[in-house]
């Protein structure tokens, strides 16, 4: 009886399907070889995709941080949240810049253990995300970052570090920094008893309950957008010419911003950019006419926002998932023919810095298969 | 049943972690003499006082199988790590044994399974199962596992819980066994009672879960201390032994009674039975008079698709075959041919025939072009008809045939006796045909059509052993010395399916003389589920904890929840058995016809 045919097995579903939650219940009886490795290559597809794994204690915030940015959850609403038991893999890929895997690990378990594929899990191009909750006793919130970047970065020594000095809201700003200062001496300090200073870990304040995680969010997406210099530069060459304080270029859906231009980022004009975001978003939510669309954002999408401190918001669609939202002043707003040439000509210029990307990869879809042909065509060549 | 199961659980201090553990110890015959010195210990030494008495009770206690020092490896570290959460038992109370004296096997219950390397392979599968393999729908049934570690079936549950993050907290049970086989044909069973054992926890945590929730809200108390920002004092993600969350003290015992039952249950559910008989390659020809008839491949091409499945079909479920033509080579090269589709015992071929032979006698039948069958025998539909007719006299034949059918009322007197004569007659003709000869049939069997003039009904499925000779025959890339390979695996495979129905078949008949001394291995987990519902609990039910066995031990097992036993019909027992030899309702007259002249061949009674 080495195996059964299709008609075994409807008939034993039949017999047995019918009472029972037949759950993971092998299609057929004939047991092929078990692939124990095929679900972690569903996780790990080998595309080339950068990974952002977030890592820390249980309970700092990692699933609350991943609700909040990509699913929109209110921070009150994370308080419900059960614990995440397994790794929870999700796919990023908005725009061809944003394109990203998240990947949430259960704080309780040690992912150095020998039975998981250290490889697959830290191997490729990535940043991983240490989380510590800044509420708590922190000493072994360190140990734990310590041991992680150690092994981490012997596994995959281009890994990024990055660390989230996460629920810092509700502490004073003395204590906020106080805080900052002693994790990172600390944390540095253990790199350089270890010997590995070359390792380089970069600090965050962060909550849920304001922008600062989002902000966070985007410095560490940045660093895995390998055109983030080309794009600064046409920012700066677009602001310098249109009378312009400060541009963002935001990813519409997340409202991290990928790139800005080269002056320095305060926190409260990324806010009230994010802020503008959310109101064209809920308007077109409102009074837009197409409604199939996932989110209410297309070519026509312009905002003009005037506040009374002589300052103007000036949001325009970039591509289907980019918004350039820009802070200026009342009086270079009188020229907005100027502003809006140029800002058609940085269209333009973004949409290159796409092309180069598809026609790469469609070069690399060319050529693998190509070897791919060589292959079946045998050694005769 | 060979098996571990064990309850684990995600802890949210210290991840996922093994609960408890029951195990099935059984008597080796080697093993008495290493335990002989009975040096076992099971209690942590720390209890110095009472260490001696306990010890010397537990051997006692502990009756079947017991192992070895050496073996017995309690890893303590981990012991020192656990809260209440993950951890069944305390260090005074090192676990639950029952003892089945009857089948002579200790069910051992304890945090950990007692052998360091049985706890490496849960501890692994716990992992797996709270946090990598986890069942699509959250809670529910999955299989995962390999040959090295171990086959587990693990079904993941949630039992409400006011302080736990998301209300909720995360178990599991695992079945582990090294039988994959066993463990999945048990599948429907294990899961059965593995959702009976569930839903009884759900439901006790469910009234607790209210019962606090009803004194307080604790979603608004959580969003209250959030806003009194006194989130320092943690309310959530204590951790709660699995009693608390029941609100059952004698939650273990519980789970020890159930797990028990459902090793013992499982075990005598399914047996393993050599089936004993005749070696099965007498069934199958041996391929030496397929010497001067076509091959499968080329028969299958010659009479085309239909007409070669209807013909088997009826061939298959015993129905006799007629071939009526002139041509006496060729209706004897096509008999020869059909010899390799089917097994010895059913091929009883007459390769001409100047009358026509019942079908008791032979089911594959060659006649002259101007024999009459009897009305009669055409009226029963038991066979196939099948007219050789050569092209170029194509419409001659029809004539006659038509001319020929008119007087229908031959007689078949004495066929009998002609019979015996004929078939020695055939068995004399020898089959001295050589290659040159084979290769003329192929070229002058081009020169005739076929054409099935008469035919019974037949059911409106085929048996499956048709679909996959006709599925191989049309697939170009088998080779034809594979394909008969392939054919003869398929009978051989089928054959074994008959011996087993047969073997079926008679111990029905006999229990139904003695009924309750040999019961069928098909209900046989039923009649174990009427006479005793709970087998175990026959035997000494020994705690270590000495609690006393309350009055709901009793009915919390999974043998009296299951007490509404469902008396099997004959048609469900039928339905059981066809599940099991992999055979569907279509294929009993198959087995049917393959089993009726089983025993001839071999001249003896099988088992």
């Amino acid at each position: 009886m080495a195996s059964y045919s299709q008609e075994d097995d409807e008939h034993y579903r039949g017999e047995f399907g019918a009472g029972y939650v037949v759950g993971s219940f092998p299609k057929d009886f004939v047991y092929g070889p078990d692939d124990p490795d095929q679900d972690m290559t569903l996780i790990f597809a080998p595309d080339q995709k950068p990974k952002i794994l977030l890592m820390g204690l249980r309970r700092s915030g990692k699933s609350s941080i991943q609700k909040v940015v990509f699913h929109k959850m209110t921070p009150n609403e994370t308080l419900f949240l059960e614990s995440t038991n397994k790794m929870e893999s999700e796919n990023i890929s908005n725009s061809s810049f944003v394109q990203f895997k998240i990947l949430d690990f259960p704080g309780q378990i040690d992912f150095f253990e020998p039975s998981f594929d250290s490889e697959k899990i830290f191997g490729g191009h990535g940043a991983l995300v240490f989380v510590i909750d800044a509420q708590d006793d922190y000493m072994e919130a360190l140990n734990r970052l310590h041991q992680t970047v150690l092994r981490a970065h012997k596994v995959n020594p281009h890994l990024k570090f990055e660390v989230f000095i996460h629920k810092v809201d509700g502490l004073s700003d003395d204590t906020k920094i106080e805080i900052q200062r002693d994790i990172h001496q600390r944390a540095n300090d253990e790199l350089i008893d270890a010997g590995m200073e070359q390792i380089h870990l970069s600090f965050y304040l962060t909550s849920i309950y304001d922008h600062s995680i989002f902000e966070a969010f985007s410095k560490v997406v940045q660093k895995l957008i390998p055109q983030l210099p080309t794009l600064e530069n046409l920012l700066n060459i677009f602001i310098s010419n249109s009378g312009i304080e400060k541009a963002f270029l935001f990813d519409v859906l997340s409202k991290i911003y990928i790139a800005t231009d080269s002056s320095p980022v305060d926190m409260q004009s990324y806010e009230l950019c994010c802020e503008m975001i959310d109101v064209v978003i809920d308007i077109s939510d409102i009074y837009g006419k197409d409604e199939g669309m996932q989110v209410p954002f297309d070519t026509e999408s312009s905002s003009i926002i005037k506040l009374n401190n002589a300052t103007v918001l000036y949001l325009r669609e970039v591509s289907r998932y980019l918004a350039l939202v820009c802070i200026l002043r009342e009086d270079n707003f009188d020229r907005q023919g100027i502003i809006d040439y140029n800002f058609l000509c940085f269209r333009n210029a973004i949409q290159e810095v796409f092309d180069v990307r598809t026609n790469h990869l469609a070069q690399l879809t060319n050529s693998t298969s190509l070897i791919q042909n060589s292959h079946t065509n045998g050694p005769t060549s | 049943m060979n098996a571990i199961v064990s309850i684990c659980h995600f802890c949210e201090l210290h991840g996922p972690s093994v609960v408890f553990c029951t195990q099935a110890f059984r008597d080796l015959l080697d093993l008495d003499a290493l335990t002989d010195a009975g040096a076992l210990e099971i209690l942590n030494s720390r209890n110095l006082e009472d260490e001696e008495q306990l010890k010397a009770e537990e051997t006692n206690l502990w009756k079947y199988g017991r192992i070895h020092k050496e073996t017995y490896a309690r890893s303590k570290s981990t012991s020192n790590d656990t809260c209440v959460a993950c951890r069944s038992f305390s260090h005074i109370q090192p676990g639950f044994i029952s003892n089945d004296d009857s089948a002579r096997v200790s069910y051992v219950s304890a945090q950990y399974p007692l052998q360091s390397e049985l706890y490496i392979l849960v501890r692994e599968a716990c992992i797996r199962s709270l946090s990598c393999e986890v069942c699509p729908g959250r809670e529910g049934p999955i299989y995962f596992g390999d040959e090295s570690r171990g086959h587990v079936v693990s079904h993941t549950f949630f039992l409400r819980d006011v302080q736990a993050r998301g209300f909720q907290r995360w178990y599991s049970i695992l079945i582990l066994m090294k039988d994959k086989m066993l463990l999945l044909n048990s599948w429907p069973f294990i899961v059965r009672h593995l959702r009976q054992t569930i839903t009884h926890l759900q439901e006790n945590a469910y009234k607790v879960y209210q019962n606090e929730e009803s004194k307080v809200s604790h979603r608004s108390l959580r969003s209250a201390v959030f806003m009194d920002n006194f989130r320092k004092q943690r309310v959530t993600g204590q951790p709660r032994s699995l009693s608390e969350l029941v609100g059952e003290r004698e939650v273990w015992q519980h789970l020890h009674s159930s797990f028990t039952w459902l090793l013992k249950a499982g075990g005598l559910r399914l047996q393993e039975r050599l089936i004993e008989g005749p070696p099965v390659n007498i069934y199958i020809a041996d391929g030496s008079g397929t010497g001067n008839g076509l091959s499968v491949r080329e028969l299958y091409n010659t009479l085309g698709g239909s007409i070669f499945h209807r013909m088997m079909h009826h061939l298959l479920i015993g129905r006799q075959v007629i071939l009526r033509g002139s041509s006496t080579k060729i209706i004897s090269a096509l008999i020869h041919s059909l010899q390799p589709l089917l097994p010895k015992h059913c091929y009883k071929a007459i390769q001409f025939s100047p009358h026509y032979i019942a079908g008791t006698s032979c089911n594959i039948l060659g006649l002259q072009s101007l024999v009459n069958i009897p009305q009669a025998v055409l009226e029963t539909g038991n066979l196939c008809l099948i007219e050789i007719i050569s092209k170029k006299e194509n419409s001659d034949i029809q004539d006659t045939y038509n001319k020929t059918n008119l007087p229908r009322t031959s007689s078949v007197i004495n066929f009998n006796v002609k019979n015996k004569e004929l078939e020695t007659a055939d068995n004399i003709k020898p089959g001295n045909t050589e290659a040159t000869e084979a290769e003329d049939i192929v070229e002058s069997i081009k020169k005739f059509t076929f054409k099935i003039t008469d035919e019974g009904s037949l059911p409106s499925r085929p048996p499956q052993v048709l679909n996959r000779i006709e599925s191989a025959v049309c697939n170009s890339t088998i080779t034809p010395s594979a394909l008969m390979i392939y054919i003869s695996t398929v009978i051989y495979e089928w054959i074994n399916k008959v011996k087993v129905w047969i073997h079926v078949q008679n111990l029905k008949k006999m229990s139904n003389s003695h009924p309750e001394r040999i019961p069928s291995p098909v209900n046989y987990s039923q009649s174990v589920t009427r006479t005793s519902p709970i087998p175990i609990l026959r035997g000494s039910t020994n705690s270590l904890s000495r609690s006393p066995v309350m009055p709901a031990f009793r009915s919390a097992s999974p043998g009296t929840l299951n007490s509404v036993p469902q008396e099997l019909t004959p048609q469900d027992e039928r339905h059981q058995l066809l599940a099991a030899l992999g055979s569907t309702e279509w294929d009993v007259p198959l087995l049917e016809f393959w089993a009726k002249n089983f025993n001839q061949i071999s001249g003896q009674e099988v088992c």
